[in-house]
């Protein structure tokens, strides 16, 4: 059993598929290109492999992980090439390593994740000034639904967010950049923070205004998951 | 803006927007540098539901392998996503190169289902497309109709400027290259349309005129243009094996009906059940040879990967090899991880022994259609099985270990009595039985018997196109005295289908010209994806018949087959309509008419063509 952990992008149009179906969409392509996958025993088999994280629908992302588990060892720039040579345009792997085995799942290891967002032409950001005043407060509290039923309750979102700032992208655009927590122990919704911060700043935001890019994701210690010891 | 950047500015706000962006792999994208015909592939309905559908892949390849041709695709915006493009005033668009569909030559819609109709409407309004044939222009795109709604198209007719009837391998490149000398030649729209209809298989509606009698029924269908043909035969491609067919179907990005490879092995059947259209409009039976079959599927799974083939066919156990071709399949399923899923079983021994092994220890899914509860109304309907086919195959079932099984039957049919509907009972009852037998005698356990009703729709170019459907209070009555029955079998749960969708279903299906109206009456008050219970709007429905004083009864009674002249008369199956007629007639005595594998049973198609399989058993 050889396991890999892949880097890839999301983009385009590409971004309006839903998690499920990128799962499918990987599952096709390695059985397009003839990459072995490891299938779990029992009555309904199915291939070894699974996100660090799940991206939400409508988002790019440039730091996406898949893990997998092939059934015979291959060589990661192989890999790279054959999954490129057939993924349809949108998904690019761009970087493939071998995990070495035991160890925990990437998904167990994700911790932290950037974003990147975009707005309109012309759109307002928060300014400065306003950034730090929302980050100053004593507690961000935002509503949100219960995860079981249907209450809102309010949660403090500040312990979640590491960083939060607006700087200028490679194309000298601005944008809004973040750190917050990611993962399955504690895991920042992105509009949620948009929301409460777009309020506080007074800047109307309609709901398919920010386009939200993620860009990495991280361990607790702060490396990205791609490090391997 | 353009196009894409209002499109862009929607997709955040709609559910499923991977409906509506394209780029799938092997969608087609074509240098529009050469292009002569650009057609546009319009299923009318939602796009899982389409891309579900294998005609789709089948005319896609064939149209977009033509030099000069490319064919794009379009389907129904789902409600949320029509209301946002009409608020953006955006229009109905191609998926491929998001062209609006008004700037198309061509656009052709197929007709899988009667009670799509409001969506093709809805869809040429949202493309900003004149709704009938004699109002559009000579810049505006070809509307074309197929698919087995087309068999009798009287009642979208004047939406269609004209129908392809029967297979589209051959007659769709044969259109486009008539549209291609049309277009050099820059002639108008009604000479392209009197040019097309000398094809065989083109019915060009605006060039007859129904004539009606004073009760509603049909005097006559009288030529409005000297030189249209008599009656239009419908299309038959003869060589299954040199057919094309996909080996790089469209692979959709998002959840589908059916997210599978498919092969259709045959086309037609060769059983001459008398309620089923397909099993009329589609003789006669051509196979694929298991050569050819194999080696489609190879390519097809290796180019899409695939991890579910099925197999597709009105029946797929009369297959000439499918013992053969189904151990192979699941040798080599079992292999390459692939799982084969096969509809429309006959449940014998050799079936079982394939579903057992396909489906091992998961055993979901046998399902069964006796149509009928008793073996005189079989007869009536030529399903041929007896009872003891159905308690054998049962048996087998619950020995392998299914723990459920799914029985279908229709309910209405012609001759049909209240001992009809305690049969369905009575064979839910003996089934229960012989699971008690093999549980030792012990009532009880987990096994669970699902019989689910559906109301039979009298359909044109069947021996049953005559008769009358029951009345929606009938079917009423008859639903509440099986769910009645049902409630003291043990096991056995009982659905049954709505009533009315049936009732409209069975208007539309023999309907005649004048019900454009009322589909456009129904549109207008809001009717839309009708097929959907949840948007089916009954009540509108009977306004616009009141409205456009027409009566349901006339249409469901099966008055308006009585005569000479039917609404389809002008269309040509290629079964005789006195073999339609000695059908009836033996129905109605109870007698069968046998498989014409043992023998030419006398429809008449192969007056047209060679039927392969005729006498072969």
């Amino acid at each position: 059993m050889n396991r890999y952990l892949l880097k890839f992008e999301k983009t385009g149009q590409l971004r309006y598929t839903s998690h499920l179906d990128l799962l499918r969409l990987f599952r096709r392509t390695f059985k397009r290109v003839g990459i072995d996958l490891l299938y779990s025993q029992g009555f309904n088999p199915h291939p070894k492999m699974s996100f660090a994280q799940p991206l939400s629908l409508g988002y790019t992302s440039i730091g996406e992980y898949l893990e997998i588990e092939t059934r015979m060892p291959y060589n990661e720039s192989f890999l790279v090439d054959s999954m490129n040579s057939s993924l349809p345009y949108g998904v690019k792997v761009l970087d493939c390593r071998e995990i070495p085995d035991p160890r925990k799942t990437a998904a167990s290891l994700v911790r932290w994740a950037d974003y990147k967002v975009r707005l309109p032409e012309g759109h307002a950001f928060p300014t400065d000034l306003q950034l730090r005043l929302f980050l100053d407060q004593d507690a961000i509290l935002v509503s949100k639904r219960a995860k079981k039923g249907k209450e809102m309750v309010e949660i403090d979102i500040k312990p979640m967010i590491h960083e939060l700032q607006t700087a200028f992208d490679d194309d000298g655009k601005l944008v809004l950049k973040m750190k917050i927590r990611t993962g399955s122990e504690s895991n920042l919704n992105t509009e949620l923070l948009l929301g409460s911060l777009f309020d506080f700043s007074g800047i109307p935001l309609e709901k398919y205004e920010p386009q939200i890019m993620r860009v990495e994701m991280y361990r607790e210690d702060g490396r990205p998951l791609s490090s391997i010891e | 803006m353009k196009l894409d950047q209002q499109l862009e500015k929607l997709l955040p706000l709609v559910e499923k927007p991977g409906r509506y962006i394209g780029g799938e792999l092997h969608s087609v994208v074509k240098d529009e540098e050469g292009i002569v015909t650009r057609f546009g592939f319009a299923f009318p309905d939602t796009y899982e539901i389409g891309m579900s559908y294998l005609g789709l892949q089948i005319l896609y390849k064939v149209l977009n392998d033509m030099d000069g041709v490319y064919c794009e695709r379009l389907f129904t915006p789902a409600l949320d996503m029509e209301e946002k493009m009409r608020e953006e005033g955006l229009p109905l668009f191609t998926l491929e190169t998001k062209t609006p569909a008004k700037e198309l030559d061509m656009l052709g819609f197929t007709l899988q289902y009667e009670l799509c109709y409001t969506n093709v409407l809805n869809m040429l309004d949202l493309a900003a497309i004149p709704l009938k044939s004699c109002d559009r222009e000579e810049r505006d795109p070809f509307v074309i109709g197929g698919g087995p709604c087309s068999f009798n198209p009287e009642p979208v007719a004047e939406y269609f400027d004209f129908f392809v009837i029967g297979d589209g391998e051959e007659s769709l490149p044969a259109i486009c290259r008539a549209h291609a000398n049309w277009k050099e030649r820059q002639g108008n729209r009604n000479e392209f349309l009197s040019t097309i209809s000398k094809l065989p298989g083109i019915y060009v509606p605006g060039f007859y005129q129904p004539v009606y009698q004073k009760d509603g029924r049909l005097e006559s269908i009288n030529k409005n243009v000297p030189d249209a043909p008599e009656r239009i035969r419908k299309c038959i491609i003869s060589e299954m094996d040199e057919a094309p067919f996909p080996t790089k179907p469209i692979v959709p990005l998002i959840e589908v009906v059916h997210d599978r490879s498919v092969m259709e092995l045959f086309r037609g059947c060769t059983r001459g059940c008398r309620f089923c259209q397909a099993g009329m409009i589609y003789r006669p039976v051509r196979e694929r040879s298991k050569d050819c079959a194999l080696d489609l599927i190879e390519k097809q799974l290796c180019s899409t990967g695939h991890d579910e083939l099925s197999l597709l066919s009105l029946s797929t156990s009369d297959y000439s090899d499918f013992v053969d071709l189904a151990t192979e399949l699941v040798r080599t399923g079992k292999e390459k991880n692939v799982a084969i899923s096969l509809p429309s079983l006959r449940l014998d021994n050799f079936s079982f022994q394939v579903l057992n092994e396909i489906q091992g220890y998961k055993k979901t899914g046998l399902t069964f259609a006796p149509e009928a509860g008793t073996q005189r109304l079989r007869d009536v309907i030529n399903k041929c099985i007896s009872d003891e086919d159905i308690y054998n195959g049962m048996r087998q079932a619950i020995e392998l270990g299914w723990n459920s099984v799914k029985l279908y039957f229709m309910i209405g049919l012609p001759t049909e009595t209240f001992e009809d509907l305690d049969g369905i009972a009575e064979i839910a009852k003996n089934i229960m039985a012989i699971y008690y037998e093999h549980n030792g005698g012990r009532r009880g356990g987990k096994f669970q018997i699902n019989v689910s009703a559906s109301n039979f729709v009298p359909k044109p170019h069947t021996p049953f196109q005559w008769v009358a459907q029951d009345s929606p209070e009938l079917f009423r009555e008859k639903h509440h005295y099986l769910k009645d029955k049902f409630r003291k079998i043990k096991g056995a749960q009982f659905s049954y289908h709505g009533t009315e969708a049936s009732q409209i279903e069975a208007i539309l299906a023999r309907g005649d010209r004048r019900l454009s109206e009322v589909i456009y009456k129904a549109w207008k008050t809001g009717c839309k994806f009708d097929g959907w219970r949840e948007h089916f709007k009954y009540d509108k429905w009977i306004e616009a018949m009141n409205d456009s004083g027409l009566d349901p009864d006339f249409y469901t009674s099966g008055k308006v087959s009585e005569g000479d002249v039917l609404p389809w008369s002008l269309i040509d199956s290629g079964v005789d309509d006195a073999y339609l007629q000695s059908e009836w007639e033996k129905a109605v005595m109870g007698q069968q008419t046998a498989d014409c594998r043992e023998g030419c049973t006398g429809c008449g198609i192969n007056r047209y063509v060679r039927c392969e399989r005729e006498g072969t058993k």
